[in-house]
């Protein structure tokens, strides 16, 4: 304290005690002390700058799900496959080709319905065109795959695919989020609903939430072997009928709140229609990954798997490649001839025989007197001829100025007996088949009446 | 003559010349203060109105930023955001810009009607966030478009092309890769800057969802609610100032800009008349043969024109000083040869937003 004091002392003396320590001490002071009461009044503290934080960016990994190799040695059959295209639907072949090739392994021939655009999908077809092209198409087919129609499908149309169904043809509805979505216009009439939105997984996907891990599924040949697969954008599918796969708990819809599963693959109530709710899981490389090409066999499979019944009006289409044409009598010679040439333009490999080969696909043609020959195969399907012809479908008729076509399958053979009361008749009727014309007079789905203007 | 003795007399009496050296020394402690050191405390006031963020925008906000930084007496600052975020380098490097910037001063950010995406990026390199019970914030996440087809291009017989990805940049399996690259780093940001702040999992921070200004307090993606006057005495208690003045830097920022183009075209305006003839026209021609319209309708007819071009906040500026085909400019003009067209990809932190 005391050197302190003898210092200010020694220092007032100089400020005051000259004029030199006045002129520099004085205004050192006072600038001093206005500079700390300055600095009082304007800065109350300093800034501390907080921490810049380490983010870490080597640490940033990104893991991807393994590609797998999938072969298959399925078994060989035939059958048509028809792939919907005229219902602006929004995919290209290039995207199913993983499908396609799964399907031809197995022998299966695709027709697509509807000409490939030059800038990817399908040329848009008239919808007048789209009744009379669905319904060409499906006489033929076991099996129909509509991908993402742009356009609904009118009453008429729905009916046709449901008689398809009903008839045991197989059904592929895939729908995709990404994509113009009219397919309820179609797959309601199944009891499936593809629900708008799309699935997500924050916690576990294959680098992205709309990339979704599916690994629990329901017993059923379409889900054999599978355990996990991946969906690249999926839509939930809500259905009647048994759901095939269902999500985990992390997995939420855009559009639904709260948890439960959700179904991405799911059969109708009818066995044989199956909707898949994502058509990127399909397209290369994203096949490859985990599960996915064995889903797509298990889905070929399901297709070629079809059990589908024909009936009068698909002629020629139920004669698996092959017939035996019989004629009732020498003189139809030329019709059967004529009718082996209609059916080799749908290449069905007909010939003309004396009798009918066992097991193989047949044609009668002949005239009522001939019905004899034929008779196991009438009485069979409830049908007499004598003086008047007696059917299961219609009042008796008489056999003056008509015809009849009768279809029956007998241990998975086709029979077709045309009988007419003349050979003019006959012919014409002959001349009805090969145009089509025949549908108009079909009383059920296995038989077929015609009578002529001029019948006495 | 005695009257003058008398006065130097007076005044070198030990009182007077007391005072008047007081006086001195007081003048001399306020200039060394205001004009020396440390000067009065200023807080910068930056205002960003609704702003997409891309090259362009982020230069301007970057020069506005730069300028606070450079400005000893501006002791912290205050941004008002409105951005529904943009371009994803852009964005991160105004996040870059402002940690930087904080490290030096602190920054305080009121987000005003939208800081989304990209904007919110920007305003977590800030010391304090504020927002409007209104404001909508959030949107962490990434868009990258266009993505390759899942299908890989088809082979031309024309171009000859090195390696089997060099067209694309890779496969879409590879450009969703580092789009969970480009994630994974926006949630790394916000979580190391939030801290112990952030009520939300990580899952939750990238849904990308949008929050209101209550929502985000609650969950911690912001600090406070609040507009520009509580930001204003937030800087300004983070920097331990008071009695501060307040510097409107988007007025600063446009003076010098203004200051800068008055050297290149001051020597042009000699006469009287700033749109006489020659001197203008060769002014105009000078620019116009840069290919500047102004607003691409055309060549730009008389001074004011020009100017208003040159400042307008959208479309063609200063920056596009670079003649056609030089940096910046449209890679069709710049390579009017190459026979493919350059489609990107392209990031974006940005908020798109409800459709119809």
């Amino acid at each position: 304290m005391a050197p302190l004091t003898s210092y200010l002392g020694s220092m007032a003396k100089f400020a005051f005690g000259s004029a030199l320590g006045r002129v520099l001490v004085i205004p050192l002071f006072f600038a001093a002390a206005y500079f700390l009461v300055a600095l009082f009044i304007y800065y109350r503290g300093t800034y501390d700058p907080p921490a810049t934080p380490d983010l870490q960016f080597e640490e940033i990994t990104t893991p991807l799900s393994a590609y797998t190799i999938f072969t298959e040695q399925p078994e060989v059959r035939s059958g048509l496959l028809v792939i919907d295209g005229a219902h602006n639907n929004d995919f290209s072949q290039n995207e199913i080709v993983s499908l396609l090739s799964s399907l031809a392994n197995r022998g299966i021939t695709v027709d697509i319905m509807g000409e490939p655009s030059l800038f990817g999908g399908f040329q848009r077809v008239d919808a007048s065109e789209r009744f009379a092209m669905l319904e060409s198409k499906l006489r033929q087919a076991g099996s129909l795959i509509v991908i993402a129609p742009g356009e609904p499908y009118s009453k008429a149309e729905r009916g046709l695919v449901r008689r398809f169904v009903e008839k045991g043809g197989r059904l592929l509805l895939i729908g995709d989020p990404t994509r113009s979505q009219q397919i309820n216009t179609l797959s309601e009439e199944f009891g499936l609903s593809f629900q708008p939105g799309f699935l997500y997984n924050q916690v576990e996907n294959d680098l992205n939430h709309r990339n979704i891990f599916v690994r629990d599924f329901f017993p059923d040949p379409v889900t054999e072997g599978l355990v996990e697969v991946v969906f690249y954008t999926a839509g939930a599918i809500r259905s009647a009928g048994p759901a095939l796969a269902y999500t985990d708990g992390n997995t939420f819809s855009t559009i639904v709140e709260g948890v439960e599963p959700f179904y991405p693959l799911a059969k109708a109530n009818q066995d044989n229609v199956l909707a898949v709710g994502d058509l990127t899981f399909m397209v290369p490389p994203q096949n490859a990954i985990l599960d996915n090409n064995r889903l797509i066999a298990n889905i070929a499979e399901f297709l070629a798997s079809s059990g589908r019944g024909f009936e009068l009006s698909d002629f020629p289409y139920f004669f698996d490649g092959a017939a035996d044409i019989v004629l009732g009598r020498p003189s139809l010679l030329e019709l059967g001839a004529g009718m082996r040439r209609t059916l080799s333009e749908f290449q069905i490999d007909a010939e003309v025989r004396n009798s009918e080969s066992p097991g193989k696909d047949l044609i009668f043609l002949g005239l009522y007197d001939d019905a004899v020959q034929v008779e196991r195969y009438l009485s069979f399907a409830g049908i007499q001829v004598g003086e008047t012809v007696r059917t299961p479908f219609t009042p008796d008729l008489d056999p003056q100025g008509g015809a009849i076509i009768s279809l029956q399958v007998q241990d998975g053979r086709h029979i077709l007996i045309v009988l007419a009361d003349s050979l003019a008749n006959l012919t014409d009727v002959a001349d009805q088949l090969d145009s089509g014309r025949f549908r108009d007079v079909i009383v059920s789905d296995s038989f077929g009446i015609l009578v002529f203007p001029d019948a006495g | 003559m005695n009257k003058l003795a008398a006065l130097g007399h007076f005044i070198g009496s030990w009182y007077i010349s007391t005072v008047l050296l007081a006086a001195v020394g007081l003048i001399l402690g306020s200039s060394v203060f205001f004009f020396a050191y440390p000067g009065k405390p200023k807080i910068g006031v930056i205002n960003i109105p609704f702003t997409v963020i891309n090259d362009r925008s982020a230069f301007e906000i970057g020069a506005m930023l730069d300028y606070v930084r450079n400005d000893n007496s501006i002791k912290g600052v205050v941004i008002t955001l409105t951005s529904p975020g943009g371009s994803a380098a852009p964005s991160e490097h105004l996040y870059f810009e402002m940690v930087k910037l904080r490290e030096e001063k602190p920054v305080v950010m009121v987000m005003d009607e939208l800081v989304a995406s990209g904007g919110f990026m920007m305003s977590m390199g800030a010391n304090y966030t504020l927002a409007k019970p209104a404001s909508f914030v959030g949107s962490v996440g990434v868009i990258l478009s266009p993505l390759p087809p899942i299908l890989p291009r088809q082979p031309s017989e024309r171009d000859a092309v090195t390696g089997p990805v060099k067209l694309d940049g890779g496969t879409r399996r590879h450009f969703v890769t580092m789009t969970e690259q480009l994630r994974q780093s926006f949630a790394a940001m916000v979580i190391a800057e939030r801290g112990d702040k952030l009520k939300m999992t990580r899952n939750e921070v990238l849904e990308g969802s949008i929050f209101s200004g209550v929502e985000a307090m609650q969950v911690g993606l912001i600090d406070g609610i609040g507009g520009r006057t509580e930001a204003i005495e937030k800087a300004a208690s983070l920097a331990g100032i008071a009695n501060f003045d307040l510097v409107d830097v988007n007025t600063e920022v446009s003076r010098i800009f203004n200051e800068k183009l008055e050297r290149i075209d001051g020597p042009l305006r000699f006469s009287s008349d700033p749109f006489n003839g020659l001197n203008t026209a060769a002014f105009l021609s000078l620019i116009n043969g840069l290919g500047i319209d102004g607003r691409g309708t055309g060549a730009a007819t008389d001074r004011a024109t020009l100017l208003e071009a040159l400042f307008a906040p959208s479309g063609d500026s200063l920056l596009t000083l670079p003649p056609p085909g030089g940096i910046g400019a449209d890679p069709a003009e710049a390579l009017p040869d190459f026979p493919l067209t350059i489609t990107g990809p392209k990031a974006y932190y940005l908020y798109v937003g409800p459709s119809d």
